[in-house]
């Protein structure tokens, strides 16, 4: 994970207690980051599903930050196929 | 079955009819092209109108007999039904529901408007034709959505290769899922070993916003995934067999050819539209779902019993002797114990659950009816009507959205279209009315794109009033809150369905019953907002625990902002005032619980401890305590007489260890 001016990039690779650390980084820092994408171009799979739920949230908070993966159908897993999301906002 | 019994049972089912007559009105108002609203209102009215004869109840069978002929003249004629024949069909509807109430009280006469209505029908069916045929219910009798054989494919199935099937997984953790070691991420790992992941569909409506989650709870309560795969549905389910069997469902996705040829004609198959229905509404199709009416308050008794079934359980978890076995057959039933608790605990609740569509659908004709009266264009829009919310909470919205629908389209939206074109808008005024989650709530909004409150004139009038003071700064929302007080109306001219000054304050009232809050958020010439945030059930609320001088407290998390543990330079002291914590450029006073509740004051240095930042109609202030033990849903006991007087206080909780902890008022509290 690292902050590229105001672009947070973050691993497919984290597990709960990293995404953890990740929203307690996030949470101090939100006014400050306008994008969040993932650094593997072409990840094959996630290791934890916490991860997309701390985006929907992050989304939430602020409605206005990009965030690619979550924003339309994601079809950025090589071994997921098409991701479809249900969400409220 | 005797006969008051069976009059009973009318009744129930007359009123369920009347229910939905109205909302079907206004539905084929909405859509005049669809007859089949017309052919559903004429069968409840002609259901209607059989049983009240049955019952000697003459007057409603004479009433519904002629509101049954104009419907029938309509659904089978081509005759436009326009604006003005609704108005009558709606009268129509309300008499129907008065002249019920005299036939059950048994009152002499006839209700207000029967003859006028009854008169306004048979008008609109002599103005249309000389003789009405009688009506043909038989023809109306044959189920017509069933007639189009309807075969939708799955679109997936196209993209299977050689031997491979398409298989569903659908996935229904629990939200401990994380903490028992288990990942979503595991799974797909292990799936898309079994062949290819074609598409999968994620729920994240439950995902609360930053400030709320818990990254070690799960949010996702449903992913369904498509699986194209040569394997079997047998081989697939060895990938679950630690998780629990109500956490997953997996079955094949079946080829048109493979299926049961429909027993009428096969022709269908190849007209019909492909790719629009997902399978499992077919399979709703198949297996109809049979219902059984239960009184609600043996709901709330079983919850009560499953709620100490909870404790009782938590007791034995937390329970020193057992753990100290250290006999893993005994941890692992008490485990399994929790789990199938907790199970119950939630198919139990969700008895109680129901979707807020009803209610929503009633806000249709009110809409209706008050921008009719205010001469007003309105259009609603409305979302999230699939939410499910408790059902006492159903009951008990209508009347405060009522009256925030009316408030929205008398003040709310401007007087005439002119004026909303003056101000760059369309003619028609838009009123919204929105369901959804909110951080483990329900967040009801009623919004409007009309004028705007007027901060600074709410502010002179409260001022006037006494309840604001001149010298003191408000916040806009506290600003806003003054609307919500008893006798506060700024309405220029009081107006028949609105503007008296007795209805926000009642409306704040129903909504702090049932434990929930207003918000309000307004832009001046955009628009206004209301919002209730309410908890999940009434019976259950969401808190954080806190202890202060070695007992628990609940603070319901709906009132919580953010807590913080302060550092010496923010914490101030004005003389008289009491103490203050700035946070982030805001005073914000500091109440200590110890204090406030007239316990030891044996309490850690305030920087020792923690502040929890609350908020309520008042604004923020902070509530000190000695620590946060941690966030947790309580099961709500009701407290004895003496106990109900602490303003401070709401309820109590019987906590796993067997501890009870009260739960604190933050209305009360500052």
């Amino acid at each position: 994970m690292y902050i590229d001016g105001d672009v947070l990039v973050i691993s497919s690779e984290m597990d709960v207690s990293d995404v953890e650390e990740l929203k307690n980084f996030i949470e101090s820092r939100l006014e400050f980051i306008e994008e969040i994408h993932f650094e593997e171009e072409a990840p094959e799979l996630f290791t934890s599903s916490s991860i997309f739920q701390l985006l929907f949230a992050i989304k939430k908070s602020k409605p206005e930050i990009k965030i690619p993966v979550i924003e339309k159908e994601c079809t950025l897993f090589k071994n997921l196929g098409t991701i479809q999301w249900i969400s409220n906002g | 079955m005797d006969k008051a019994k069976l009059k009973q049972i009318f009744i129930e089912e007359a009123n369920e009819i009347i229910e939905t007559l109205d909302i079907e009105i206004i539905n084929f108002e909405e859509n005049p092209n669809d007859k089949g609203i017309l052919d559903q209102l004429f069968r409840g009215v002609h259901t209607l109108k059989g049983s009240a004869n049955s019952f000697g109840f003459g007057r409603l069978g004479e009433f519904v007999h002629h509101f049954e002929d104009a419907l029938d003249y309509f659904r089978t004629s081509d005759d436009e039904v326009t604006s003005e024949v609704i108005d009558v069909f709606l009268e129509a509807v309300d008499i129907i529901k008065a002249v019920l109430e005299y036939e059950v009280e048994e009152y002499e006469g006839n209700p207000e408007n029967y003859e006028r209505c009854l008169h306004d029908i048979q008008k609109i069916l002599s103005a249309k034709k000389d003789g009405l045929p009688e009506p043909d219910l038989s023809a109306q009798e044959a189920p017509t959505g069933d007639i189009a054989n309807e075969f939708d494919e799955n679109p997936l199935l196209s993209k299977l290769e050689n031997e491979e099937k398409l298989i569903e997984i659908t996935l229904k953790f629990d939200e401990d899922i994380y903490f028992r070691g288990y990942d979503h991420g595991t799974f797909f790992k292990l799936i898309s070993e079994e062949g290819r992941i074609l598409e999968s569909t994620w729920d994240m409506s439950k995902v609360p916003d930053l400030s709320t989650i818990d990254i070690q709870k799960c949010y996702i309560p449903k992913i369904t995934i498509f699986l194209a795969t040569t394997k079997e549905v047998a081989n697939i389910e060895e990938i679950f067999e630690f998780v629990e069997a109500d956490e997953f469902d997996i079955k094949l996705v079946e080829t048109p050819a493979k299926k049961e040829a429909p027993q009428e004609e096969e022709e269908p198959l190849t007209q019909a539209p492909k790719g629009k229905t997902p399978p499992k509404n077919q399979k709703k199709k198949d297996e109809p779902k049979s219902f059984v009416k239960i009184d609600t308050t043996k709901l709330d008794e079983l919850f009560d019993s499953v709620g100490e079934l909870v404790i009782a359980q938590n007791f034995l978890g937390e329970n020193r002797k057992i753990s100290d076995l250290e006999d893993e057959g005994v941890n692992k039933t008490i485990e399994t114990l929790s789990k199938i608790t907790r199970l119950i605990q939630n198919r139990v609740m969700s008895l109680r659950m129901v979707p807020i569509k009803d209610t929503f659908d009633k806000m249709k004709r009110v809409v209706r009816d008050s921008s009719k009266k205010v001469k007003k264009e309105i259009i609603l829009d409305v979302q999230g009507e699939d939410t499910e919310i408790d059902k006492t909470m159903v009951d008990k919205l209508a009347d405060p959205l009522i009256h925030l629908i009316r408030n929205s389209v008398d003040h709310g939206i401007e007087a005439t279209a002119e004026d909303r074109k003056v101000a760059g808008k369309s003619p028609a005024g838009n009123v919204s009315l929105r369901a959804f989650h909110k951080g483990g709530n329900i967040a009801i909004e009623v919004s409007d794109d009309g004028r705007g409150i007027n901060r600074d004139v709410i502010l002179k009038k409260a001022i006037e009033r006494d309840i604001a003071s001149p010298t003191e700064e408000y916040t806009d929302s506290q600003v806003y809150s003054f609307i919500l007080q008893a006798g506060f109306s700024t309405a220029e001219k009081i107006s028949d369905i609105s503007g008296r000054g007795v209805g926000l304050d009642v409306v704040k009232n129903f909504i702090e019953g049932l434990h929930g809050k207003i918000e309000i958020e307004s832009e001046l010439g955009k628009g206004t907002t209301f919002r209730i945030l309410l908890p999940l059930t009434l019976a259950i609320i969401d808190g954080m625990l806190v202890r202060s001088c070695g007992d628990t407290y609940i603070i319901p998390t709906l009132s919580i902002v953010e807590s913080f543990r302060p550092t010496e330079d923010i914490l101030h002291t004005a003389q008289g005032k009491g103490e203050y914590v700035n946070l982030r450029d805001e005073l914000l006073p500091i109440v200590r619980l110890n204090q406030l509740l007239g316990l030891s004051e044996d309490a850690p240095p305030i920087t020792e401890g923690t502040l929890v930042c609350v908020e309520n109609e008042n604004g923020r202030f902070t509530i000190f305590v000695d620590e946060l033990v941690g966030r947790q849903q309580v099961v709500i006991k009701s407290l004895g007489k003496a106990l109900a007087k602490l303003k401070e206080i709401s309820g109590g909780a019987v906590m796993g260890n067997g501890e009870v902890a009260l739960i604190l008022n933050i209305d009360g509290i500052f």
